[in-house]
């Protein structure tokens, strides 16, 4: 009855896999709405991936992003989330001090960065809104809790070592505990999956960030854990100082990091030591 | 002498500094190790994006499917 990691919610799971951007999402929740009411929100957030993914993938040749990127139309011909994502990046861009950038070093406009948690941020609110309010939406390693998420149990999360989950070596390397605090998201940017593909905004010529192996930043919402986690990856041996200098200027939507540094040690912001799992 | 490799293989300094200026907290590497095995949802697992490949050969590995 006291035990702390009991689910405060009575009402049935479900659990939904997507496969789309190239990875899979998984919502995991409980929700008392009838199993058809749970599976028509479900399915109305997938296709809010499915668009974003039509829309922003420069996988797909003929996307929208990809013919801007191309330089074949311009923003304005873009559908209008197109603005709403480049805005975002600036946004980002300005408070990361430019650690975070959606331009390439070949100057095209890229915001894979950002597009993932930004989509599973969008699917997550359509089925809050729909009235499906107690889930997790783990986005290819990138978790959001919903607001009313249950405590206990599904408010921890692990975070993998840094190697593939499909690697012989694949493992955990810790569990945190979210309940008692802010924090509902958090997002890792690392090599160990897809190798180098976040390049170092501040270098003049294409350099890829290869200075750490892996940092997991927790956050109040998904897209600035995403963002903040891939800008203190290209921000390397920096990480900790921009992330103090980041905090101090967002104290409202502080975060906390945790780093596996090139030789596999650890570093952390302040705060993190307190966000292990007990138990 | 220390190689990249498991976690678990980690040998502490005493020393902060790890390679560049980067700092090293060996006190992390026992609350990370003291926290590996608490409970939490499987699907709840955080890292790097993996791509679709990667998650099914992580199922089938785990003998899911």
């Amino acid at each position: 009855m006291n035990d702390p990691l009991a689910t405060t919610s009575a009402s049935p799971e479900f659990r939904h896999t997507v496969f789309c951007m190239g990875t899979v999402f998984n919502f995991v929740g409980r929700s008392g709405l009838a199993r058809e009411q749970i599976n028509e929100l479900l399915e109305a957030a997938e296709q809010i991936l499915h668009e974003a993914d039509s829309i922003f993938s420069l996988y797909k040749p003929e996307s929208p992003l990809s013919k801007l990127a191309r330089g074949e139309i311009s923003l304005l011909l873009c559908p209008d989330v197109c603005t709403e994502i480049w805005d975002d990046c600036e946004h980002f861009n300005e408070i990361t001090d430019g650690w975070f950038s959606a331009f390439t070093p070949e100057h095209t406009f890229d915001p894979s960065g950002l597009v993932k948690t930004w989509a599973a941020a969008k699917a997550a609110n359509e089925l809050i809104d729909g009235g499906v309010t107690d889930f997790a939406l783990n986005a290819g390693g990138d978790i959001l809790l919903s607001p009313q998420v249950s405590a206990g149990l599904p408010m921890r999360m692990g975070i993998s070592k840094p190697k593939s989950i499909a690697s012989d070596e694949a493992g955990v390397l810790t569990v945190i505990d979210l309940n008692d605090t802010e924090y509902r998201a958090m997002a890792t940017s690392g090599t160990a999956e897809r190798g180098d593909h976040i390049w170092n905004p501040k270098a003049g010529v294409t350099t890829w960030a290869n200075e750490l192996l892996q940092v997991s930043v927790v956050a109040k919402d998904l897209v600035t854990a995403d963002v903040l986690a891939t800008a203190a990856f290209a921000a390397g041996d920096q990480a900790l100082s921009f992330l103090a200098g980041y905090n101090t200027k967002n104290a409202s939507n502080r975060v906390e990091a945790l780093i596996v540094n090139k030789d596999s040690t650890l570093a952390a912001t302040p705060g993190f030591a307190e966000l292990f799992a007990k138990g | 002498m220390r190689t990249a490799g498991k976690i678990t293989d980690i040998v502490l300094l005493q020393g902060t500094a790890s390679a560049g200026r980067s700092a090293a907290f060996p006190y992390l590497h026992d609350l990370a190790i003291a926290a590996q095995s608490s409970n939490f949802d499987t699907s709840q697992l955080g890292g790097a994006t993996y791509t679709t490949d990667a998650y099914i050969q992580a199922l089938q590995s785990a003998g899911v499917n």
